[in-house]
């Protein structure tokens, strides 16, 4: 034994101080934005898609290895009518690391899919490893969000729908448009809900749980535009942002909300496009890498913390990761 | 943190969170910095505010919303960066693709812009492109 609770062999996994070991880590990608609202009428954009998620583990990796990280960045704000642009995806790179790679050695995850706008289906091209939800429709018909696919865990987005009938209740006509979730790492996202007297925008699927007891990659909550009762979608556990709400016939509107950053989070999707405090569906959050091993550092790069008997490299912004 | 596109052929292929050097060392091609809370022009910062409006029932409703305001910083290159938007290298920014064939490039925000403005009358409308005009909504 050398050194007290490190290099005793046999014990548990520590890192050996002169061999190789063990590394874990998450790669999480750029997440996608939510949806905007086509020719500006009113109507809802679907939730964005969250970012790709992997987690994995490395086997007795080298000392004295670099590998460099990239992490992805959120999707743009959606302008006014568009699909929401989808996240960028984030990798790590290097020799040694096994399944799932590419050729190029990269353990690569991609950004989530952009939520549709009103009048579309999800799957658009901008469909990435989650799917963003579906954009409300002005023919009343549903249309679907996304599917997954891609590399990295995740899930297809909710539908959206647009809900519309002549009403002697109230003195104007029933319109309602909800937009579908955007899919995240550990569940699809929720279906717009809508009946005679209210609409629900799709909530955004939750992401993953990782090692750390964070979660990760959540959707992006579908947004909603009622004239009744209703509310937006809420975003995934993972850092989804909530859709947008319009209120109409009382000017309440809140705007949706941008994925987390650092967390792949899916932007939440639009409400009313016009409306200048609303704009489009909300950008996606910016992905994450970490790397993880037991006992003390022996490695460097990225923002270093310690628990549970773990070092965690943390990169929210891309650099190298060298193994000591 | 800063942020950086990828431009090929004048379009944005990657978007990734990195600083300068990184991308000086490890990045191949043509690299442009972008900024994440720039949209129109304008940089943006956001703070918490209160709404309220009346329910049909009489009650007040009232939620906590993000809304986002002016906060005076650099607007880098007037929007930030999404994968399949333009760099513009004449302009130097950034924008999201045309919308309607119609439709014109604002110079100041590089946002698209409709031949005729968004009818201020309380009503709703399409935007119709066969005959470049807002159609209301029954």
């Amino acid at each position: 034994m050398s050194g007290f609770g490190y290099n005793v062999s046999g014990f548990g996994a520590f890192p050996n101080r002169s061999g190789p070991y063990d590394i874990q880590f998450l790669v999480v990608a750029g997440g996608g934005a939510g949806g905007g609202t086509n020719s500006q009428n009113y109507a809802s954009g679907g939730g964005g898609g969250a970012g790709g998620y992997i987690a994995t583990t490395a086997s007795q990796i080298e000392r004295g290895l670099t590998f460099t990280v990239v992490v992805g960045a959120g999707a743009a704000e959606t302008v006014t009518s568009y699909y929401g642009a989808a996240g960028a995806t984030s990798r790590i790179q290097g020799a040694g690391l096994t399944s799932p790679i590419d050729s190029s050695n990269n353990v690569l995850a991609n950004g989530g899919g952009g939520g549709a706008p009103s009048e579309s289906a999800g799957g658009g091209a901008n469909n990435g490893t989650s799917g963003g939800g579906g954009g409300s429709s002005l023919n009343t018909s549903t249309k679907s969000g996304g599917s997954a696919s891609g590399s990295g865990d995740g899930n297809a987005g909710g539908y959206g729908h647009w809900f519309n009938a002549p009403q002697a209740a109230y003195n104007r006509p029933l319109h309602h448009a909800g937009g579908g979730g955007g899919g995240g790492a550990g569940a699809a996202g929720g279906n717009c809900t809508n009946s005679f007297t209210s609409t629900y925008g799709g909530n955004g699927g939750a992401g993953k749980q990782w090692l750390n007891s964070t979660y990760y990659a959540g959707g992006g909550g579908g947004a909603v535009w009622v004239n009744t009762d209703g509310g937006q979608g809420s975003g995934g556990n993972g850092g989804g942002g909530a859709g947008g709400y319009w209120r109409n016939y009382s000017s309440a509107v809140t705007v949706a909300v941008a994925g987390t950053a650092n967390t792949g989070g899916g932007g939440g999707g639009a409400p009313m496009a016009y409306q200048s405090s609303s704009r489009g569906g909300h950008s996606g959050g910016s992905g994450v890498v970490i790397v993880r091993y037991e006992g003390g550092q022996i490695a460097t790069g990225g923002t270093v913390s310690s628990a549970g008997g773990y070092t965690y490299h943390t990169f929210t912004s891309s650099g190298n990761f060298v193994t000591g | 943190m800063a942020h950086f596109a990828k431009i090929q052929d004048g379009v944005v292929q990657d978007v990734i969170v990195a600083e300068q050097d990184f991308i000086d060392a490890y990045c191949e091609g043509a690299w442009v910095q972008t900024s994440y809370n720039t949209f129109g022009g304008v940089h943006y910062s956001y703070h918490e505010v209160e709404k309220s409006w009346v329910e049909d029932n009489g009650e007040t409703t009232t939620v906590t919303s993000l809304e986002r305001y002016d906060d005076s910083g650099i607007a880098l290159r007037k929007n930030y960066a999404g994968i399949g938007f333009t760099y513009d290298s004449e302009r130097d920014a950034f924008y999201a693709p045309q919308p309607y064939a119609s439709w014109t490039l604002n110079d100041a925000t590089c946002l698209w812009e409709a031949p005729t403005a968004y009818p201020d009358d309380g009503k709703i409308y399409n935007w119709d492109e066969d005959t470049t005009s807002w159609v209301e909504v029954e």
